[in-house]
């Protein structure tokens, strides 16, 4: 499978946070999830892969193009949404649809229309009187209307109620379809992951934990529950993260098995995308 | 996509630009009124200056408040140096329609003074020199740090020009005697240009290197 | 074709699907030439990523059970059902004969070995 999107070795500091050789690929046809907590990092590698805020090394390539040469054509071809607050809120969404869409050789007024009128949005419409479900639809509505063949967004959901939230999802599932696209997101959501995500990359404290399919981190890892006095040290090893109480502990493990030669009396049971991301930022700490 | 984006300056200052406008209309008439020993051509150099420098105010309002507009251009094929030339464009378009309005008023009131050459450009040299200073000092520091520059021209502009304009008198008159006016015309024309050259260089090399997010 | 994903079970997701086409081939619920569906669609029905699929896709195919063509869709074939089952009957046979001999060698009857294998047998079921 072709890699739509290959980061390596992104470093970038700010004060006292910073991206420590960042590097991961996604590969083409896939949703990918970019999950972290706040202030892990994401939104500072979305916006280095955009060149919003430049690298200090590493470098970018997108459809197998180098950022650093082929900035504009790369551009072109990818969709982006931000969280909020990215437009003139004075301003209409034609208006503002008018400002954005020149910049795309492949803008294809159809589309948005078809887009617009799909979310039952007023192109006529001031922005700020927009609730953020429709902000973000509209947001979409521009990202999805030149034929863009990556979609990033960085925590499109955030804020957003159940409804919204599985009607953005409906739309990538979409977007998916025809096939050759790719869709990279940025969340803290990680229930929206659990639905639609291929593969997932997780970032914490500014380096990459894991990049791992949905599926397999499912199969792979498991809750262990069981008697904290037949907890030996070297079984505690086994664990990712392991939380105990007088009545017993619970933790996170891929190491199954192993667990399951030493302590035969456990109850195991499938983990939520959730449950392995706060077991990785618990056992790295 | 360069006009695109010069529109796009005009669009978010739609409602100031209107009433500016006007006020560029009035402010030739105000000082023909007032203090006709200055001449006309003293309302238009503040017509122009005011006017510049209070759209540009609004518009950098506005991308202060909505400081992810220019993360979301340029994420799009935008190139940064388009979304500072645009500035510029910008800059020498309200200039231009400050001209078109002088050009009315005199044409509808002869008396009232006459837009020569030498006014244009020597408006023009005047204009290059305030935003090409200006201007790449505001993409350096942003516009929070710099909204005091706006308040300073705009105050002390009605004071500072006059005096500068009898200056200017007195100066050109030698100056003009000594070289042929087209040649003048020609060197003030390239001044102008250089210099906004020079500046917007320099801008699109601080705003290359920010960080817009 | 029924494709029941447990929650519970502890098989990897991949290979419990995998086994329940296969069990569809087997039980003739779906035949020669049936189509299956396509990667997407069955991933999204199925709610899991299209990643698994096309591995379930790509196992199945290697060992004999559907093919692809490309731009056609994925399809059932038994064609290799018969030599696959015939070969798989003969590795039975070869195991059967080892331990046979092992057990001519130890003395095992032939009655001991029918009962060692009815309590084996019962005893894989449940797992």
């Amino acid at each position: 499978m072709n890699k739509i999107l290959e980061v390596h070795r992104l470093n970038r500091s700010y004060g006292n946070f910073s991206l420590k050789d960042i590097s991961f690929s996604i590969p083409e046809d896939c949703i990918t999830g970019f999950i972290g907590v706040n202030g892990a990092g994401k939104t500072t590698t979305l916006n280095s892969i955009l060149g919003l805020i430049k690298r200090e090394s590493g470098n970018i390539k997108l459809f197998g193009l180098d950022m650093q040469t082929h900035e504009k054509e790369i551009k072109n071809r990818i969709g982006v949404v931000f969280d909020d607050s990215c437009f003139y809120d004075e301003l209409s969404m034609s208006e503002m649809k008018d400002i954005i869409a020149p910049a795309y050789t492949s803008w294809c007024e159809d589309d948005y229309k078809g887009y617009m009128r799909r979310f039952s949005l007023n192109p006529k419409q001031k922005i700020n009187t927009l609730s953020k479900g429709m902000r973000m639809k509209y947001a979409l509505a521009l990202a999805l209307s030149h034929k863009a063949e990556l979609l990033i967004m960085d925590e499109p959901t955030s804020g957003l109620d159940p409804l919204i939230r599985s009607q953005l999802l409906e739309i990538l599932t979409d977007y998916m379809k025809e096939g050759g696209k790719g869709v990279f997101f940025s969340t803290h959501i990680t229930s929206d992951l659990d639905k639609i995500a291929d593969m997932l990359i997780m970032i914490d404290h500014g380096k990459i934990v894991l990049q791992e399919e949905r599926d397999t981190l499912l199969d792979n890892y498991r809750i262990v529950k069981g008697d904290t006095r037949k907890l030996k040290s070297e079984i505690k090893n086994l664990f990712l993260s392991i939380d105990t109480t007088d009545f017993g502990f619970t933790g996170i493990s891929n190491q199954i098995s192993e667990i399951q030669s030493h302590v035969p009396d456990i109850v195991i049971e499938r983990a939520t995308i959730e449950d392995i991301m706060l077991a990785h930022i618990k056992g790295g700490e | 996509m360069l006009l695109h984006l010069i529109k796009k300056d005009f669009l978010i200052a739609k409602k100031y630009l209107l009433i500016m406008l006007l006020i560029s209309v009035f402010i030739p008439i105000f000082v023909i009124w007032y203090v006709p020993e200055l001449g006309a051509e003293i309302g238009f150099v503040l017509s122009v200056i005011f006017t510049v420098f209070m759209i540009l105010q609004q518009v950098s309002i506005k991308e202060y408040q909505y400081p992810k507009v220019s993360a979301l251009l340029c994420s799009a094929p935008y190139p940064r140096k388009f979304l500072v030339l645009s500035k510029y464009g910008f800059c020498i378009g309200i200039y231009f329609l400050c001209s078109l309005i002088y050009l009315i008023e005199i044409t509808l009131f002869p008396m009232y003074g006459k837009l020569s050459i030498n006014l244009v450009l020597g408006m023009f040299l005047i204009l290059s020199v305030f935003i090409g200073v200006f201007l790449p000092i505001q993409f350096k520091y942003g516009y929070a740090k710099t909204k005091f520059i706006f308040m300073i021209v705009i105050m002390t502009s009605p004071i500072l020009f006059p005096q500068l304009i009898k200056l200017d008198k007195g100066l050109s008159l030698n100056i003009v005697n000594t070289i042929s006016p087209v040649f003048l015309y020609v060197i003030v024309a390239l001044i102008s240009i250089s210099i906004l050259m020079i500046s917007a260089l320099i801008s699109i090399k601080i705003f290359e290197d920010k960080d817009l997010a | 074709m029924k494709i029941i994903i447990s929650n519970i079970s502890g098989k990897p997701l991949y290979q419990q699907i995998k086994e329940q086409i296969k069990e569809a081939i087997f039980n003739s619920e779906i035949e020669d030439g049936d189509p299956l569906p396509s990667i997407r669609a069955f991933a999204n029905d199925l709610k899991v990523s299209i990643l698994t699929i096309r591995r379930v896709y790509d196992e199945l195919e290697q060992e004999g059970f559907i093919t692809s063509q490309v731009g056609k869709g994925t399809f059932v074939s038994t064609n290799n059902l018969e030599l696959l089952r015939d070969s798989k009957r003969r590795l039975v046979e070869n195991q059967m004969h080892e331990m046979i001999l092992n057990a001519k060698t130890l003395g095992i009857t032939k009655e001991e070995l029918n009962n060692m294998m009815d309590i084996l047998y019962e005893e894989d079921q449940n797992e």
